[in-house]
């Protein structure tokens, strides 16, 4: 090769790009060619002149950039803030609909109302899940009206109720015991 | 708490989108800025009007981080998108008929003006070799801002530390075309050096 070519692989050999099988012969040149090591001495010099110049960044100028930047722009950007949020509102959804997919239907007047399950098992099961999950008063009173009705007609199944209300209805009898004592005694 | 400067660039450009915090831009920023505001006052020629591109260049930066991707270096994402908002500039400037090779600035109360060149700050103390190096820069400079504008893009890139690769992939042109330009810029140069004396 002559120095023509060798001038050519300046560039890249300064910025660390050359061939590294062009080096050895390109090293071996320079130290041989006093012409080619001032082009690349020259070279540098230009380059290292233009990376010298230095103009002093004024004080203010990224205090007032930052003041300009727009905040929190990427929030909900991102894919899974998206998912995120989308899955919350599904699961809000789902939850929504079996609580209401489970919950008796009540309608009419309180006087009137019927429970849509004429089993005296689920009348247990759903008072329950209404007396601690439901909490609409009215719906609560029209259900213990209901539970009124039922108690003529389950007076004799005890298990239909709970053993609060088995407790109840007991001492409401030792009352009754006990006035018709009264009674008897101020004969 | 973690301080931006120490994270890397690709996990600050991260952090900031996820959270918004402008902490972390400023670690971006502060790595930066001086390499790109030297470069647009090269580039433009004009130090008063570099404040301008600098912010609107950073801020383009900012609007975009979500187009960024994470194995290109951001040095070369930053100096892409400073090399266009210096094009627009320049552009600008070009339809109004200004003169964009031979900035000056106002010196003083009296309106005198001086090559902006002067105002260099200068590395030596001693007057004598601060002239030559003075006045050798001032060639340079000078033959520099008489190059077409994509030699002197190029030259300005390579000097702030870029390889011609990627330079090439900015640009999205040949890596030997990137040479090319580079080879006529810089013998202008030193021509114009040669010329000079």
């Amino acid at each position: 090769m002559d120095c023509e070519n060798y001038k050519k692989m300046i560039p890249e050999y300064v910025s660390g790009e050359l061939d590294i099988s062009l080096i050895d012969s390109f090293d071996k040149h320079i130290s041989a060619c006093e012409n080619c090591r001032n082009e690349l001495a020259s070279e540098k010099n230009i380059i290292k002149n233009i990376s010298a110049e230095e103009f002093d960044l004024p004080s203010d100028l990224n205090t007032s950039l930052i003041e300009k930047l727009p905040h929190n722009q990427f929030i909900f950007k991102k894919p899974y803030f998206a998912y995120s949020a989308a899955a919350s509102v599904i699961l809000m959804i789902i939850v929504s609909v079996a609580l209401n997919f489970n919950k008796p239907k009540v309608s009419g007047l309180v006087s009137d109302l019927k429970i849509d399950s004429l089993s005296s098992q689920s009348v247990t099961a759903d008072y329950t899940t209404y007396a601690y999950i439901d909490e609409d008063f009215e719906n609560m009173v029209a259900y213990d009206a209901a539970l009124y009705e039922n108690d003529k007609w389950s007076s004799d199944n005890s298990e239909v109720f709970s053993s609060d209300d088995q407790l109840f209805n007991d001492l409401i009898t030792l009352e009754e015991i006990e006035s018709y004592d009264d009674y008897l005694t101020s004969l | 708490m973690e301080d931006g400067t120490e994270l890397k660039d690709s996990e600050l450009v991260k952090k900031y989108v996820s959270t918004g915090n402008s902490k972390y831009f400023s670690g971006l920023v502060e790595k930066y800025d001086k390499k790109l505001f030297n470069y647009i006052v090269k580039r433009i020629g004009d130090p008063e009007k570099a404040k301008d591109v600098y912010q609107t260049v950073w801020l383009k930066v900012a609007s975009n981080l979500n187009g960024y991707k994470e194995e290109n270096k951001f040095s070369n994402y930053l100096f892409f998108i400073a090399t266009n908002a210096c094009f627009d500039y320049l552009r600008e400037l070009k339809k109004s008929n200004e003169n964009i090779y031979r900035p000056v600035v106002r010196n003083g109360e009296e309106g005198e003006e001086r090559d902006f060149i002067e105002s260099l700050p200068s590395d030596t103390h001693d007057p004598e070799r601060e002239n030559e190096s003075r006045e050798e820069r001032e060639m340079i400079t000078s033959a520099l801002n008489g190059l077409p504008d994509e030699q002197k893009d190029v030259i300005l890139l390579r000097s702030n530390g870029l390889t011609f690769r990627e330079i090439a992939e900015m640009k999205q042109i040949s890596i030997n075309s990137v040479l090319s330009r580079y080879r006529y810029g810089v013998d202008k140069i030193k021509y114009s050096i040669a010329g000079g004396k």
